[in-house]
């Protein structure tokens, strides 16, 4: 079952091309990463998925239904996006930051059964401590899951997120991945995140896509995108792969650009 | 606080006479009052109380909402460059005789068209360009710049008499208030803040950032032309009757803030009350702190506002979020 179709997509900053002719068929409930270098356009393909940039050509499909047409909150509810950096600039309480998760639904007052729906959302997620709590007092990885939090409220079949284990230790970063698949599975969202860690990415996608040069390089499950061939044209880098039951598991050599030249 | 407003002012009345004053006033009742006391309280202290209410509500909540749309703390009904338009237009009225209106509006006409003649460049600029909000606030201070230095061109030109009453304007007066101005005011609030609150719910999601906010379905672009035109809107009307009262703008949402949070439900209005009181309270205290002279309720605010706002800082920095 198709659920989320990109299709020709492509985007540029005025004139210099980011991506171009993206295609790709995304099934319900699956947790894919999107992975490349730096600039290889996966933030990027995350907001022109939910058009807070809008692309060039092509467009994307849910179910069938072309999204580019639907105002910013019908989209809203079919799409939720989670940015690199939230920046709540005057002090909101958590509570508060999961409740506009609801905005699309109730855009002009809130309702009793919004209040509802976050209290559960808050209590399912163990955050119900928190729910009265300064956003900015949180730690990293409470923050990322409450904004998680905030994306289950939003109610959408597809969440996009942008690079959710920045700034975490390694610990948080593991809890913050099993959550995405946990809610992915469970509730059957389909889960986007662009990822730097390929790792981590093996570990907990279904599938993968790795971007370079402007288009989809590769796409797949793990242990056929993240090869040692394919990490050595793409980043430059040499690795050596261990197979960790059935997942590639990547651990780094040194760069070509590094290595002596009889190697 | 309205009635000892009512009371107080270079000539004393008793709350008889002001009850009397009232009912004689809405309800021709016939009752005795003394026609001074009656022309005082009804024609001049009435208006001034209901100026310094709808002023202190109106630039309260413009500058809660453009705090949030200019996504700047220190952002107020001025940061767009209004006042000093405002200041330039009464300027040109005072001292050239050059006015867009004639008769007794034309100090108040010229100063609304020059107040919202420096946001128009920056809505223009912001059209054109599409630059972040940095940007937009700088634009906004180039504008202050250009206005204040027009000004004091104007200014350098002029006789002492004109310039003492330039600068008696752009101090912020409440004393000018009457009927005839409470009226174009109450329309212009009556249809604008309605169409302000229904922007409370995406500027609340607006605090998480652009971004996050599209992603939540807001039409970020849309929000914040409706609501820089809207607020805009409001202050130059407020300042071209009152001229310029600072502070109140700027510091009210952030003592509500630091009183009764964040939420949307009860910040705007709580904004817009506490202003209103805020602006009132100093009108008073105007009237009152050297007597019998009256002081301009500019001064009073920002020497009011200043400590109230500093002390709540002190206090709350325990739990101070940011």
């Amino acid at each position: 079952m198709v659920d989320l179709r990109i299709n020709g997509l492509s985007f540029k900053y005025e004139k210099h091309p980011v991506f171009s002719d993206v295609n790709c068929n995304i099934s319900k409930g699956e947790v894919v990463s999107v992975v490349g270098r730096n600039g290889a356009g996966k933030s990027t393909l995350l907001k022109c998925i939910n058009h807070i940039l809008k692309p060039a050509t092509g467009n994307v499909y849910i179910n069938d239904k072309m999204t580019g047409r639907l105002s910013q909150i019908e989209r809203a509810k079919k799409i939720g996006y989670l940015s690199q950096q939230s920046e709540y600039l005057f002090p909101t309480t958590v509570f508060d930051v999961v409740l506009t998760g609801r905005f699309p639904h109730s855009p002009v007052r809130y309702t009793r059964q919004d209040e509802e729906i976050v209290a559960r959302i808050l209590a399912d997620m163990e955050l119900s401590d928190f729910s009265q709590r300064y956003f900015s007092h949180l730690s990293g990885g409470e923050q990322q899951q409450v904004l998680i939090a905030r994306a289950l409220a939003q109610g959408a079949d597809v969440l996009l997120f942008d690079e959710p284990t920045n700034n975490l230790d390694l610990k948080h970063q593991l809890q913050i991945m099993r959550l995405i698949r946990t809610v992915a599975k469970e509730k059957q969202i389909t889960s986007i995140q662009a990822i730097h860690d390929l790792n981590l990415a093996a570990a907990f996608s279904d599938k993968i896509i790795l971007m370079h040069k402007g288009c989809i390089f590769k796409m797949g499950v793990p242990q056929d995108v993240l090869t040692r061939e394919i990490i050595l044209e793409c980043f430059d880098v040499h690795v050596k792969i261990y197979n960790h039951g059935g997942t590639p598991h990547i651990v780094m050599l040194e760069s070509s650009e590094t290595r002596p030249v009889e190697n | 606080m309205g009635i000892t407003g009512l009371g107080i002012g270079p000539i004393k009345y008793s709350l008889g006479d002001i009850v009397g004053v009232l009912i004689n006033s809405f309800f021709n009742t016939g009752f005795e009052v003394e026609p001074t006391a009656q022309m005082v309280i009804f024609n001049i202290r009435l208006p001034r109380i209901i100026l310094a209410l709808l002023c202190g509500f109106g630039l309260a909540i413009t500058g809660m909402q453009m705090q949030i749309i200019l996504r700047n703390p220190l952002a107020s009904p001025f940061t767009l460059g209004v006042s000093s338009g405002a200041a330039f237009g009464a300027g040109l009225a005072i001292i050239s005789g050059i006015s867009i209106t004639g008769g007794k509006y034309m100090l108040i006409g010229n100063a609304f068209v020059f107040s919202l003649l420096p946001c128009f460049v920056v809505f223009l600029l912001s059209r054109l360009s599409n630059c972040g909000y940095g940007m937009l606030i700088l634009a906004g201070i180039a504008m202050n710049f250009i206005f204040s230095s027009l000004s004091t061109l104007l200014s350098y030109f002029s006789n002492s008499e004109d310039l003492k009453s330039l600068s008696l304007w752009t101090m912020g007066n409440l004393g000018r208030a009457s009927w005839d101005d409470i009226v174009p005011l109450s329309i212009i609030l009556l249809i604008t803040v309605p169409l302000l609150f229904m922007q409370n719910q995406k500027l609340n999601v607006l605090n998480a950032g652009d971004e996050s906010a599209k992603g939540l379905g807001v039409n970020v672009e849309r929000t914040r032309i409706v609501v820089l035109v809207l607020t805009s809107l409001v202050s130059a009307s407020i300042i071209c009757f009152t001229g310029m009262i600072g502070f109140v703008g700027l510091v009210s949402p952030h003592i509500v803030r630091l009183l009764i949070g964040n939420d949307a439900r009860y910040f705007m209005p709580a904004s817009g009350l506490f202003g209103a009181v805020f602006l009132l309270g100093s009108d008073v205290l105007a009237l009152k702190i050297i007597e019998p002279a009256v002081l301009p309720t500019g001064i009073i605010t920002s020497f009011t506002g200043c400590p109230i706002l500093l002390y709540l800082i002190i206090k709350k920095q325990k739990d101070r979020a940011w």
